[in-house]
């Protein structure tokens, strides 16, 4: 049962990726969803106007900064209501 | 500041690269991240030597890196030998210990130079840390530095809007308003030097203060001479056609392409937007150009001399009326324009200009024209548009001046109706003069004959029983206006938002929210009348939610009415979602940043403190600082709060009420936060104000260490709430209730849960810290220990809260080090890893985990994931 709160509770801390992705600067928005649409790093590189080289450690630092956004910043709304929803 | 990932990035590349190119736009911070990398390297392993390139040294071989070599380098035959010396005396006195070597501008070093830092890092006796301008041509040898995956190249971006509020915490040490750090990004679009400059610009200009802990920037920005030549380098040479083209933009923009090409040469326009300077966006079926940076607008006007100022505003005005004026704002611009430039301008056009800038909530223009409007004969038109902007603007008795000099004037009902109105407004909220309000609407009630006039003042009645707090009459007296065959949409649409208060009030969230829901539509067809409307039904609603105990949806809510509020630019929004944040954030046991909320919405309050809901907002700050343990701090603000009480916020008293038992328990005085628990519940009970007497009452429970007789019968009054409200919150809290009546610890365990399911960490890690405390005395040792964790890790979310149940039960917590350092030995990293990523001694890591599991009760780190992380597979 405490197994479950906690898991309850852990899973109201989630913030939504879409909504943690607009948080993020521009840039680093733009080339997680490239990536999540599955372009290559040539694409991504062509897209947001970089040399190829600098894709790997841009997408590392966003991935990062989505990371820490997802721990820190509170619930979206629809990860909060259908948490609310799965609670009640 | 703001770069965390950035400088983790260059830490690892410290341990396992040659280097790391840091790339990026003009000021957008690269050598300042480069800066702090260098400063948080560990000098035990590295030696650290900085240089700079620049166009003067990029002629000259060696020029960027001389001060770091010897002056008598000496002569080599070829240039592989002159590098090697070169690199040799580079790392002279090293002694075991890598070079760590940083250059700014590496775009301008010599060849000879990029060639010897292309060496140093192909060595791997240093590591080099390069910063460029992304788009420049650097020497062969730096790019080769990324081509040949020696070094990975890192695109430094501008700040996102929540980095520049991290970073401007940081700087002013203090916590910054969300409106100022919102502007504050949009004027330098997360440029880490642009943003440096404005910020001294307006802390030197007076302009960006603090107030009791948070800064705030009052008034338009400041330009400062440092910051104006930043921007005018940015901008470049410009012809004078150009330089005409930016002006009008500057003073019009977003202003029509085509209108603007008419003006100019469309080839001036086409050159300046591929230069950067302009850009155009599509606006429905036309073509909008603006500057393509905020600040550059700031820096035009700033420096274009007044006759010309005034010339360019005339021609825009003359540009847009030959048109036709068709757009909905066409008007309130022509009107500025000719203000401003000291144009005549027709008292019908200044009255409609008003009523579109107030209907945009632009209240300083709205003033401006009204005023003129005025002084032009726009008779009691301009003065009704007057008051309201001076109301919204918290200017009460200006506004009331007004209203005076308006009596006399002849005029229509309509006007005599809006006058009454606004008149009864002032004195109840501005000025707190119940009575007198009444007998205004009273007064006008017999003189005007319109029916719809009858309507609004009897609306308007009820709002005032209903701040008063009584809500019966309120609702009586709504449910003979919805009974009106002929009841005006307009009164209508507002009635159904008052409906939905004294829903939320009494506690029947579910009609609230479906009748607050219900009036969304309605009422946004009146937004440009009585604003305050919609931006109350958006606060009530949440506030259902609250009650409801959709505590997570509500964030959510309020979260997006912050920003609604911040993007509308209007400080009764601002206020009222700081304040709802702050309830919220409370409820969920986020002390800190409940307290951080409220005094957001104190910092509101400029002019006038003594009104508009302060001494709610300042009620909350007192709980939430009680809350957090600052007894002494708790007990001043609270006595803030009390120094002026408002007849006309009864409404909102049970907030301060419930801050009271809070404030006493904090001091340590539990009979007394007992006692006055007790009361607050009566008050609420006043005013049928169901969630709030349940809050009280729960309040009554929480504090009670043993079965009293207050105690009982607050369980039982709870017990019957729940029993007739709709709810949420009150349910829960009613069985939170009758479990801690009966000593029923596995009921307090369900009673946690479902407070847990609600976001309410706090509370219920008070209802687990009783269940264990029932465990423990009935020799359950081990179910005890399970819910202490619990509660030290519910309690570790909250941000310090200090509770008399938490504090009874001496909950662990754990420090923000040993949280990362939980965290880092859960995901498997060894000691000495934790040790080199945090970059701190092993011992101290070893001591740290000793300590995280004597509190926590555990003996090694699979007990901490399973804590921790209990999903986790």
């Amino acid at each position: 049962m405490l197994r479950a709160a906690a898991a309850t509770a852990r899973t109201f801390e989630v913030m939504d990726r879409a909504d943690a992705l607009e948080l993020l600067p521009e840039t680093y928005a733009r080339a997680l969803t490239l990536r999540g649409r599955g372009a290559s790093p040539a694409d991504i590189a062509g897209e947001l106007d970089i040399v190829v080289e600098a894709v790997p450690p841009l997408l590392r630092i966003a991935d990062a900064k989505l990371a820490r956004l997802l721990r820190e910043r509170p619930p979206g709304r629809s990860r909060g209501q259908a948490a609310h929803e799965s609670a009640t | 500041m703001g770069r965390h990932e950035e400088l983790e990035l260059i830490a690892e590349a410290m341990l396992t690269r040659p280097g790391i190119v840091l790339a990026g736009a003009p000021g957008i911070g690269k050598t300042r991240l480069a800066y702090e990398a260098v400063e948080a390297a560990d000098t035990g392993r590295f030696v650290i030597r900085r240089a700079a390139a620049t166009t003067a040294t990029a002629p000259i071989p060696f020029g960027a890196l001389a001060p770091l070599l010897p002056v008598d380098l000496p002569a080599a035959p070829d240039r592989p030998n002159l590098l090697r010396f070169a690199a040799d005396a580079m790392l002279a006195g090293t002694e075991g210990r890598r070079l760590l070597l940083s250059i700014d501008d590496a775009q301008l070093l010599d060849e000879t130079s990029a060639a010897l830092v292309y060496q140093l890092a192909q060595s791997g006796r240093a590591f080099v840390l390069a910063c460029l301008r992304s788009g420049e041509r650097a020497p062969g040898s730096i790019t080769a530095l990324w081509k040949e995956d020696l070094t990975p190249r890192l695109e430094v971006q501008a700040l996102s809007e929540h980095e520049t509020r991290d970073v401007l915490v940081a700087a002013l040490g203090g916590e910054v308003d969300g409106a100022t750090s919102r502007r504050l990004w949009q004027a330098t679009r997360g440029n880490m030097l642009l943003l440096r400059e404005l910020v001294d610009a307006g802390r030197a200009g007076g302009a960006l203060t603090e107030v009791k802990g948070v800064w705030r920037w009052d008034g338009p920005w400041l330009v400062a001479p440092r910051l104006g030549e930043l921007i005018a380098e940015r901008v470049g040479r410009l012809d004078p056609a150009q330089q005409h083209v930016l002006e009008l933009a500057a003073y019009g923009e977003p202003i029509g392409a085509d209108l603007l090409a008419g003006l100019t040469d469309a080839r001036t326009l086409v050159d300046l937007e591929a230069k950067g300077l302009l850009w155009t966006e599509r606006s429905g079926d036309r073509a909008e150009v603006r500057l393509a940076h905020p600040l550059y607008g700031e820096m035009l006007r700033d420096r274009c001399p007044y006759l010309r100022a005034r010339t360019i505003r005339r021609t825009l005005a003359d540009a847009v009326q030959q048109t036709g004026a068709r757009r909905k704002d066409d008007w309130l611009r022509i009107a500025g324009w000719r203000m401003d430039a000291a144009a005549p301008i027709e008292p019908d056009v200044l009255v409609a200009a008003a009523r579109r800038a107030f209907a945009v909530l632009d209240l300083p223009l709205a003033e401006r024209l009204a005023r003129k409007a005025l002084e032009e004969g726009g008779g009691a038109a301009a003065g009704e548009v007057l008051w309201r902007a001076l109301f919204l603007d918290q200017r009460s008795d200006e506004a009331e001046k007004v209203m005076t000099s308006l009596a006399d004037l002849p005029m229509p009902d309509a006007q005599r109706g809006e006058i009454a109105f606004g008149t009864a407004y002032i004195l109840f909220w501005g000025q707190d003069r119940i009575d007198d309000a009444f007998a205004v609407l009273r007064r006008a009630r017999a003189d005007i004959a319109e029916p719809f006039w009858h309507d609004e003042i009897d609306l308007l009645e009820n709002v005032f029983w209903t701040l008063l707090g009584d809500t019966r009459r309120a609702a009586e007296g709504l449910a003979e206006l919805f009974a009106r065959p002929q009841l005006s949409p307009r009164t209508h649409a507002q009635a159904l938002v008052l409906r939905g208060m004294v829903l939320c009030h009494t506690g029947r969230v579910t009609e609230a929210i479906d009748i607050l829901d219900r009036a969304a539509e309605p009422i946004s067809r009146w937004v440009h009348e009585v604003p305050w409307v919609a931006e109350t039904r958006r606060a009530f609603r949440t506030y259902a939610l609250i009650f409801d105990g959709r505590l997570l949806e509500a964030e959510s809510e309020a979260a997006a009415f912050y920003a609604h509020a911040l993007e509308s630019g209007w400080e009764f929004p601002v206020r009222l979602s700081c304040a709802l944040q702050a309830h919220i954030a409370r409820l969920r046991g986020r002390v800190l940043t409940a307290a951080r909320w409220a005094r957001e919405a104190r910092r509101q309050y400029g002019r006038q403190p003594l009104s508009f809901f302060y001494n709610f907002v300042i009620g909350e700050l007192a709980h939430d600082e009680a809350l957090a343990g600052a007894a002494v701090t708790a007990a001043a603000t609270l006595a803030e709060a009390d120094r002026r009480p408002l007849r006309g916020e009864a409404l909102l008293q049970p907030w301060i009420e419930l801050a009271r038992p809070a404030v006493a328990a904090a001091g340590g005085n539990r009979a007394e936060a007992i006692e006055l628990a007790g009361a607050a519940a009566g008050f609420a009970r006043g005013q049928h104000a169901v969630p709030f007497e349940a809050l009280a009452l729960h309040d009554v429970v929480r504090l009670s260490t043993s079965r009293t007789a207050a105690l009982l019968a607050a369980a039982d009054r709870l017990a019957a709430l729940a029993a007739v409200a709709d709810a949420g919150l009150v349910g829960v809290l009613a069985s939170h209730a009758a479990a801690v009546v009966r000593d029923d610890a596995e009921d307090l365990e369900r009673t946690a849960l479902s407070l847990i399911g609600m976001g309410a960490d706090l509370l219920a890690a008070e209802a687990f810290a009783r269940a264990a405390t029932i465990y423990q005395d009935e020799g359950r040792t081990a179910s005890a220990r399970r819910l202490r964790t619990q509660v030290a890790l519910l309690v570790d979310r909250c941000e310090g809260a200090t509770t008399p149940v938490v504090t009874d039960l001496k909950a662990p917590q754990l420090t923000a080090r040993e949280r990362d350092i939980a965290r880092l030995a859960v995901e498997g990293l060894s000691n000495q890893q934790i040790a080199e990523r945090l970059v701190i001694a092993k011992r101290t890591v070893d001591n740290h985990l000793h300590q995280i599991y004597g509190k926590l009760g555990i003996s090694g780190r699979a007990d901490l994931a399973a804590l921790l992380f209990p999903d986790d597979p």
